[in-house]
């Protein structure tokens, strides 16, 4: 019966929406405890008694009316997905102000099921919602969930199968909540009446949409209604009333009324430790010093010294260096093709370059970064985070919403492209996606990097400050020249949460599994292209071209192929900068010079790719440029700078 | 709750509250778009907010929600102070 319908699942930001859907199928979705974390939707699987159907994870609305382009997703599956069941999940604790939402969405008259979750949350504070008093008042199905722990989780998806085994009900409208005060009922009745179009979407539901200025709304009605659009402009211009405030104060009221009876408060609000945490993370003079507490920690001790330096040392020292190589070498060997020798053991080899920089300085790199950055995400740090750095992201023509995805961008730039969708203005996504492209070092660049300058502390502070400086200088010039201004800044900040080991861990192996997949075809056409390259000459060619630009930096012209490497993997080129050092070829000041323009230079294909598919083409190669020239400007002053001071070659 | 600041019941926006201090909500103001978004957030007239922080962000704490805000956005509500509250 259920068989090839759609679920979806929808609701404000940050309730728990992708742990239900993880739950409700096999499969995996990014969970994390901020507001915006689904940009896409995802598909998933659900099994019912009649059959499969499919689950919807959309990105996080706080009611129909969308604010950024990720929003925009959850409304278009809405009006054109063909759903069968919508399940709005809330917050237990916050069910009043979420309320208004649900009325919105059983106003569209799609069949509905109210997720109350972190119920356990609710309970911490003593608030104890009756949840059969709830159904009763709102006529529809009502669950109440742990999802975390799984509770309720079952009598979800009994509800799920219960529902869609029923006739379709759409376009009924259980409105048992009563009308909107005649300042809004009047106008609304004559729009209905006058509409003309077919609509999948209900036209009441539309009407109350246009009444208060949506975009969308007015854009599908003067499709469907042509010339009579005028007519519906007319109607709700003639009142020149407050619409929004009507309706969203009708809500409200109405919310708190059928609330009335059905959550009980037992008793009074105790500071807890972690209150106590939480107004630390929030006051500017506690937050700064957890920042650099949190990046020393996390990022330096446990990423840089760690990830980066004993756990590569040991597999790339250790294991590759005196197990795996010779080994491999040794079966290679035996190999009737002499070109196929060449193909695998070349200094640009399959395994001597791909597969070593992979797995040995690679992957263990990236595993603790996302480990660390799972933590950190869970915790709830990064919304206090963006709200502390506002003011200071304003300056470069962004504003704290832009803190998510530059941070995420440590840990992989492509993903961190992807989330720019949660900024409100194309400015800012240029700009972000920009400062992205140049100068956020992936997690396995940083690492590389790190481990390489750690042996000189000094060599470390300015290649960090270099590219706080390069970061700054562009971010600033950019929002002087492009039109515009940074749009205002707001966002819900969640509690602070302890971090579920179980989640942090199946969060960091996802990533992990998806980084691989991505690697593992690029280090194969890596080292065919480099093969290739040096077999017929390009690479020499390539490396002529470029001497002068790496001459102006002050760096040998055989750096050249790192920075080629680079360009398919920024993480690569960094590791082809630490063989380099390993086997003596750089000078600090080189290593210097070459790891920032290194961590400015273009961004990998794989962002790239990404980039255009957000920006589109003519936006992504003014990208491509602007980094370019960016990178080896930064480069010739970085060296002049080093150059200049009398310590010269000796850091 | 203890009334030792002196209770302001001018209008007054509610940037100009002090740390701590309570007040109803008036009158939201801005643009149509802006308004949405504070709605959303659940700030509109007749809602009784605290101010928990000043700076760097206006940091209002309503019901269960706490929401942050540039002084840009947080101007356009308009408060009446109710006094700090304990
Ligand atoms: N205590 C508790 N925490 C929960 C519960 N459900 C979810 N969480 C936490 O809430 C945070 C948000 O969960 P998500 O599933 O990412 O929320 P979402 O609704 O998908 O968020 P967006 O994708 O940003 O719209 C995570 O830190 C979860 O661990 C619950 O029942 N109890
Ligand atoms: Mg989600």
């Amino acid at each position: 019966m259920g068989k090839g319908k759609r679920v979806v699942l929808v609701g404000r930001p940050n309730v728990g929406k992708s742990v239900i859907f993880n739950q409700l199928t096999s499969s995996y979705g990014m969970v994390s405890n901020y507001p915006g974390t689904t940009v896409e939707v995802r598909k998933g699987t659900g099994e019912g008694s009649g059959g499969s159907y499919q689950v919807l994870d959309s990105p996080g609305i706080y009611n129909l009316l969308p604010f950024s382009k990720e929003e925009e997703v959850t409304l278009n599956i809405l009006l054109e997905g063909n759903i069968h069941l919508v399940v709005q999940v809330v917050e237990g604790k916050n069910i009043e102000k979420t309320l208004p939402f649900t009325f919105q969405l059983m106003e569209t008259g799609f069949p509905l099921v109210l997720v109350v979750n972190m119920l356990d949350e609710g309970e911490r504070l003593g608030i104890r919602i009756d949840l059969g008093e709830l159904e009763k008042k709102l006529k529809i199905p009502v669950v109440g969930t742990v999802s975390t722990r799984g509770r309720g989780i079952n009598k979800l998806k009994e509800t799920i199968d219960k529902e869609l085994g029923k006739k379709l009900t759409k376009w009924k409208i259980p409105f048992a909540l009563g009308d909107y005060p005649p300042a809004v009922k009047e106008p609304l009745q004559k729009m209905v009446s006058h509409m003309e179009g077919y609509y999948k979407f209900n036209k009441r539901a539309l009407a109350l949409m246009f009444l208060q200025g949506e975009a969308r709304a007015e854009e599908i009605l003067k499709k469907g209604e042509g010339r009579n659009y005028r007519t519906l402009v007319k109607i709700r211009e003639k009142e020149s009333r407050d619409f929004s405030l009507l309706i969203n104060s009708w809500r409200l009221g109405k919310a708190r009324e059928i609330l009335q009876g059905a959550v009980h408060f037992s008793r009074e609000k105790t500071i807890s430790r972690r209150d106590l945490l939480s107004r630390i993370t929030l006051h500017p003079l506690g937050g700064l010093p957890l920042l650099f507490l949190v990046l020393y920690i996390g990022l330096y001790k446990f990423v840089g010294i760690f990830g980066a330096g004993t756990l590569v040392d040991y597999l790339d020292g250790q294991i590759f260096e005196l197990w795996v190589i010779p080994h491999l070498v040794g079966a290679i060997e035996h190999l009737p093709l002499p070109g196929l020798k060449y193909l695998f053991l070349s200094p640009y080899g399959i395994i001597t370059l791909g597969f070593r920089y992979g797995l040995a300085i690679v992957l263990p790199i990236v595993c603790t970064f996302f480990l660390f950055l799972s933590v950190v995400e869970d915790s709830g740090y990064l919304p206090r985070l963006a709200m502390l750095l506002d003011r200071f992201f304003k300056k470069f023509g962004l504003n704290g919403r832009s803190v998510i995805p530059l941070v995420l961008g440590l840990g992989c730039g492509t993903m961190a492209v992807l989330s720019t969708r949660t900024l409100e203005g194309e400015r800012e996504r240029f700009i972000a996606v920009f400062l992205l492209a140049l100068g956020v070092p992936c997690s396995a660049q940083l690492g590389i990097i790190m481990a390489m300058l750690a042996m000189s502390p000094a060599a470390l502070v300015i290649w960090g400050a270099a590219l706080l400086v390069v970061l700054s200088v562009c971010g600033y010039l950019m929002d002087k020249f492009l039109p515009g201004k940074p749009s205002k800044f707001y966002m819900e900040i969640p509690p602070l949460r302890i971090p579920n080991p179980g989640s942090v861990l199946k969060k960091t192996l996802a990533r992990v599994k998806w980084y691989m997949k991505e690697v593992i075809p690029l280090f194969l056409l890596i080292s065919v292209f480099m093969v290739l390259g040096s077999l017929t000459g390009l690479l020499t060619f390539l490396t002529e071209i470029s001497a002068p630009f790496l001459q102006a930096m002050g760096l040998p012209r055989h750096l050249a192929s790192v920075f080629m490497i680079g360009f398919f993997r920024r993480d690569y080129g960094a590791a082809g900068l630490y063989t380099l050092l390993r086997e003596g070829e750089l000078t600090i000041n080189q290593l210097l010079v070459a790891s920032l323009t290194l961590s400015l230079f273009l961004p990998c294909i794989a962002q790239f790719v990404m980039i255009i598919r957000e920006q589109g083409y003519l936006k992504g190669f003014i990208i491509l440029i602007l980094v370019m020239i960016s990178a080896f400007l930064a480069g010739c002053l970085l060296n002049l700078f080093l150059t200049g001071l009398s310590w010269g070659g000796g850091l | 709750m203890k009334g030792k600041v002196k209770i302001r019941r001018k209008e007054m926006p509610v940037t100009a509250l002090n740390k701590g201090e309570e007040g109803i909500i008036v009158k939201v103001g801005g643009s149509e778009l802006e308004r949405r978004k504070l709605f959303a957030l659940g700030l509109l007239p007749g809602e009784v907010i605290i101010l928990e922080e000043g700076y760097p962000v206006i940091l209002l704490r309503s019901g269960y929600t706490l929401a942050a805000l540039d002084e840009e956005m947080a101007k356009n509500i308009f408060v009446r102070s109710l006094g700090v509250h304990q």
